[in-house]
């Protein structure tokens, strides 16, 4: 049964992965996004971690895509022209070379770093499905290892930015 | 129940941030607010805070340290902050900056500069370098009628960016190693690894990790933001930054190499002594071709970089000279450089920047004080005596010869000969050349009082060293 | 009878049903009730005609709406343009799935384990509810963006703005209720608030949390879309909003995901302020007739709003929200995390 859902949202999630590059509308691209990290949320429950599959629809599906969908829809972005037809024996733009170039070595990394570590570390602990508890991430978080500090620290980070975005993009009088 | 004395400087500091911006918000359109005063307030604070916290190597959270290293380093940023309050009262205003906005990123700016100095955990020392970062990066971009300050603050943000990414990466290698963030664990990680060649993780963290710091304390190849950046920003931002944001990443970057990642220093010296060398030589040689004193000076900062790091290198566990240089440097650079770019900002008015070199022919005749100010900051850029840079200098050459890092010494040395030729040539402008009669703004009363505490402060360092010299020494011992 | 699944799951499978049966027609009495009150408080009789009272009104409508035609406007974009109103519908419906009204019951004794009367009880409800009440935005903004037209995309950036606005109060409030329950679990928050005080007032946190529960039946009035915060019916404005484009059964869609919000927003109130199932005389078996009496009774009280406030002004809407509500809901949310605090 969890299997059969596993293989669902994995392939839900790896296809509108890669529909969204591939889409020339960007509207679309968003919505399949947010549908990516819908599968993504999914597997979260898969992996008894509700917590995070919370957080990753409220924080990325929820107020993040949205953000993304307003610009996009504000700013009426065009449909992307298709690229022109290739010429024979014009060279393929540059940027493709380089994309091909650094998945292929993303690929080879993962391989490489799959063979070293092996299948055997993937195996449930046990111990880790009590981290989804919402009781350990708050305590783990604010009581202990400092995450507090760092936690208002950040606080202040986005503030600043706040008052960046605000100072910068607001009209002059 | 967790020690909250640590972080009490940090929290002043935030909270004056904060009052700036409420101050803000509640000011009538055209109300006149003494906002700079908050700060200077918080700012007083914060130093009387770090002056009881001294030998009290408290902690907080486990991973904000107020020992006398961040604390010096909070004193060094609270003098950075006053003389910066001092100058901008006037500025502000004339430059027609957002005054509350202005305050306040100046301020969380600073309080994320002591979070770093004080962080003793990577993650820390990232968030800190990111509020600090980003309130620069909104600073250098406030004149908004200004393209060129658009421009600076875009380019910043960019590299600065870029540069943050290979920080947090570094990051991540070194909890990969140790895994933890915290600086002790860290180093307990790296020695237990013992002589020999270190593993590939290790090498890739510290490389990361400098690349990071190079950035921020623009080291050459990491300095090409620094000169547009510096000219297109506010010069009174430019004044702010150039010796804040230093002081805080030099704190950090002395934090964290010669404690965590000390057992490594067989590999960092050789990279860092070349960078140092190239950093000194580029900044001085492209300093002497410029003929804005805002890229000049900016030039002058990247050499002033390459001494910084001299000092960093040249530490050995017996040898304390090289660590305090390195915190008198911090403090000499600060109140010298401020100087200087607090008269070119005070000279400044809206229409006119008044920064070229040829801006200040003939100032000897309409503005005699603030002419023989200028010339006592710049002669302490160039490191002649009597004044804080020359003893700054002193030290550092001192420290790299004992340790052997020879020919360090000898570029350095050449290196302040032909950046003296550079800072006279402001000076020969002043007095020798006669200047076209622009309107030269009237310079006020607090702008006064900070230029006179920042030449006492040039004298002091200069003539009598050793208090504030052993104060580095005894306070910077206290990180390892 | 072996090729059966075991008992349990057909008693879930039949509970989901039933629930999901019990929303649409919740959705249609709801239409009637309003069109009643509306009626009675203009003086007027309101539907009569079909049924008994014109209690089957709803469905004439419905049927009516199924034969009419579906029109897209020419320059919509096709495809989005028909899964807005199915975003809209499925967010109002999912985030009932955690609302649990009523105790264990075994069905009579049919199921050796008691099952809860609930789709599921998962430990964080409360953020799914809280999760799944932001995905209806995306319904509204992208039924006004497809379908081309100003109207339709002026009033879905309002019901966005408005709904992500009110959002931040609404999270605050339950925020408050979790802290008091100390659980994210509906089902243990309804039971936390078992027994009662000096033996007659309910251990209610309506009574804890008077303010949080005002800002929450505020917020979700406006996140909603309810009067006196309905703008995307603003006629006189924005003709219909952002469904000024869809008719037919797509309209019935986002008008059946209105009145099931209306009835969610309810029912986790209920949970979360009102006790839930937990009432007095009623047996265990028959709990959950005192859940359907307190949401009726929220229920009404929309419709009554409806029916006797002003609409705002759109600014004046957002003003009370930013600087009004939320500062309000964060003031709450400390003074009751102060008093957990003082307690403990």
């Amino acid at each position: 049964m969890e299997v059969i859902a596993f293989y669902i949202f994995a392939l839900l999630a790896i296809v509108t992965s890669l529909l969204v590059v591939g889409q020339r509308n960007p509207m679309h691209s968003v919505m399949l996004l947010i549908a990516s990290f819908g599968a993504l949320a999914g597997l979260y429950v898969l992996l008894d971690a509700p917590f995070t599959a919370v957080t990753q629809i409220i924080i990325y599906a929820g107020a993040i895509m949205v953000l993304f969908l307003f610009v996009v829809m504000l700013l009426n972005l065009p449909r992307e022209e298709p690229a022109p037809p290739a010429i024979a024996g014009r060279a393929r733009p540059a940027g493709l070379k380089i994309a091909a170039v650094l998945s292929l070595l993303l690929a080879a990394e993962l391989v490489w770093a799959l063979s070293r570590i092996g299948l055997g570390w993937f195996a449930q602990d046990p111990a880790a499905a009590s981290v989804s508890s919402v009781t350990r991430i708050g305590s783990r978080l604010f009581a202990q290892d400092g995450y507090a500090f760092a936690f208002e620290a950040t606080s202040i980070l986005i503030l600043v930015a706040m008052i960046g975005a605000v100072v910068l993009a607001r009209k002059e009088h | 129940m967790t020690d909250y004395a640590a972080i009490i400087p940090i929290v002043i500091v935030a909270l004056s941030g904060t009052a700036a911006m409420l101050a803000e918000a509640f000011r009538q359109p055209g109300e006149r607010m003494p906002i700079a005063g908050l700060g200077l307030i918080g700012l007083a604070g914060a130093a009387l805070a770090s002056v009881f916290l001294w030998d009290s190597d408290a902690r907080s959270f486990g991973v904000i340290r107020s020992d006398n290293f961040a604390l010096f380093i909070n004193l060094i940023l609270c003098v950075i902050g006053v003389l910066t309050m001092l100058f901008s009262n006037e500025v502000v205003e004339r430059e027609q900056l957002p005054a509350g906005e202005y305050y306040a990123l100046t301020l969380y700016g600073i309080c994320g500069m002591m979070m770093m100095a004080a962080a003793d955990d990577l993650l820390i020392i990232f968030l800190a370098l990111e509020v600090l970062s980003l309130s620069v990066y909104v600073l250098t971009g406030l004149r908004r009628a200004s393209e060129a300050s658009a421009e600076a603050a875009f380019k910043y943000f960019l590299l600065g960016s870029f540069s943050s990414a290979f920080f947090l990466y570094g990051v991540a290698f070194a909890f990969a190693i140790s895994g933890s963030t915290r600086l002790d664990q860290i180093g307990v990680a790296l020695s237990a690894q013992g002589a020999g060649t270190p593993p590939t993780l290790a090498l890739l963290a510290v490389g990361l990790l400098a690349v990071g710091f190079a950035f921020k304390v623009s080291a050459v190849p990491f300095h090409m933001w620094t000169p547009d950046a510096y000219e297109g920003a506010p010069t009174i931002v430019t004044a702010f930054m150039s010796t804040g944001v230093k002081a805080a990443a030099f704190a950090a970057f002395v934090r964290v190499f010669l404690s965590p990642l000390e057992p490594l220093q067989a590999q960092w010296v050789p990279i860092l002594s070349a960078v140092a060398g190239v950093t000194m030589i580029l900044g001085t040689v492209v300093g002497v071709a410029q003929t804005n004193i805002k890229r000049m000076l900016a030039y002058s900062s990247i050499a002033h970089a390459g001494y910084l790091l001299i000092g960093l290198i040249s530490n050995s566990p017996t040898n304390g000279a090289g660590k305090a240089a390195v915190l008198f440097y911090l403090l000499t650079y600060a109140v010298t450089n401020l100087g200087a770019l607090g008269i070119v900002a005070l000279l400044g008015t809206l229409q006119n920047q008044h920064d070229e070199l040829r801006d200040f022919a003939g100032l000897w005749k309409s503005r005699p004080v603030l002419a023989g100010l200028m010339t006592v900051f710049l002669l302490s850029l160039g490191g002649l005596p009597p004044t804080a840079g020359f003893i700054a200098k002193w030290y550092i050459f001192t420290a790299a010869v004992q340790e052997g890092h020879y020919w360090l010494a000898i570029i350095g040395v050449l290196t302040s000969v032909v950046s003296v030729f550079f800072y006279l040539r402001i000076v020969v402008m002043m007095y020798m050349t006669e200047g076209t009669e622009t309107p030269r703004p009237r310079v006020p009363a607090t702008a006064m009082a900070g230029l006179a505490l920042a030449t006492a402060a040039v004298f002091y360092l200069g003539v009598l060293p050793t208090r504030i010299l052993d104060l580095a020494l005894a306070s910077i011992a206290t990180i390892f | 009878m072996g090729w059966l699944p075991p008992a349990p799951v057909v008693a879930h499978l039949g509970l989901i049903f039933v629930i999901f049966n019990m929303l649409v027609l919740s959705a249609a009495f709801m239409v009637w009730l309003e069109r009643k009150v509306c009626a009675y408080i203009q003086d007027r009789v309101g539907p009569n005609r079909v049924g008994f009272e014109g209690v089957l009104q709803p469905f004439a409508d419905v049927i009516k709406l199924m034969f009419k035609e579906q029109l897209r406007p020419k320059a919509a974009d096709t495809l989005l343009f028909a899964i807005a109103p199915v975003i809209s519908a499925a967010a109002a419906f999912a985030a009932f799935a955690v609302v649990p009204f009523g105790t264990e019951t075994t069905l009579f004794g049919l199921l050796d384990e008691p099952i809860p009367l609930q789709i599921t009880d998962v430990n964080v409800a409360v953020l799914v509810i809280f999760a799944i009440t932001s995905m209806g935005v995306y319904g509204i903004v992208l039924a006004g963006w497809s379908s081309n037209s100003k109207y339709s995309l002026l009033g879905g950036l309002r019901s966005s703005a408005q709904m992500i606005s009110y959002e931040l109060a609404y999270g605050l409030a339950l925020a408050a209720v979790i802290m008091l329950a100390g659980s994210l679990s509906l089902r243990e928050i309804v039971m936390n608030q078992a027994g009662t005080w000096w033996g007659f007032i309910p251990k209610w946190y309506l009574f804890l949390q008077p303010a949080g529960f005002l800002i929450y039946m505020i917020a979700g009035v406006a996140e909603t879309n309810r009067a006196p915060f309905d703008f995307p019916e603003a006629e006189q404005e924005l003709v219909a909003g952002y469904h000024t484009e869809y008719s037919s059964m797509s309209f019935a869609l986002f008008f059946l995901a209105e009145y099931v919000n209306m009835v969610t927003v309810s029912a986790v109130a209920t949970s979360l302020y009102l006790g839930g199932w937990l009432g007095p005389f009623l047996p265990d078996w028959l709990a959950w007739v005192w859940f359907l009496v307190k949401v009726f009774l929220l229920l009404f009280f929309y419709v009554w709003m409806r029916w006797t406030l002003p609409r705002y002004r759109y600014d004046q809407l957002m003003e009370f929200g930013w600087k009004w509500l939320l500062p309000a809901a964060v003031i709450n949310l400390l003074a009751t995390a102060a008093l957990v605090l003082w307690l403990e």
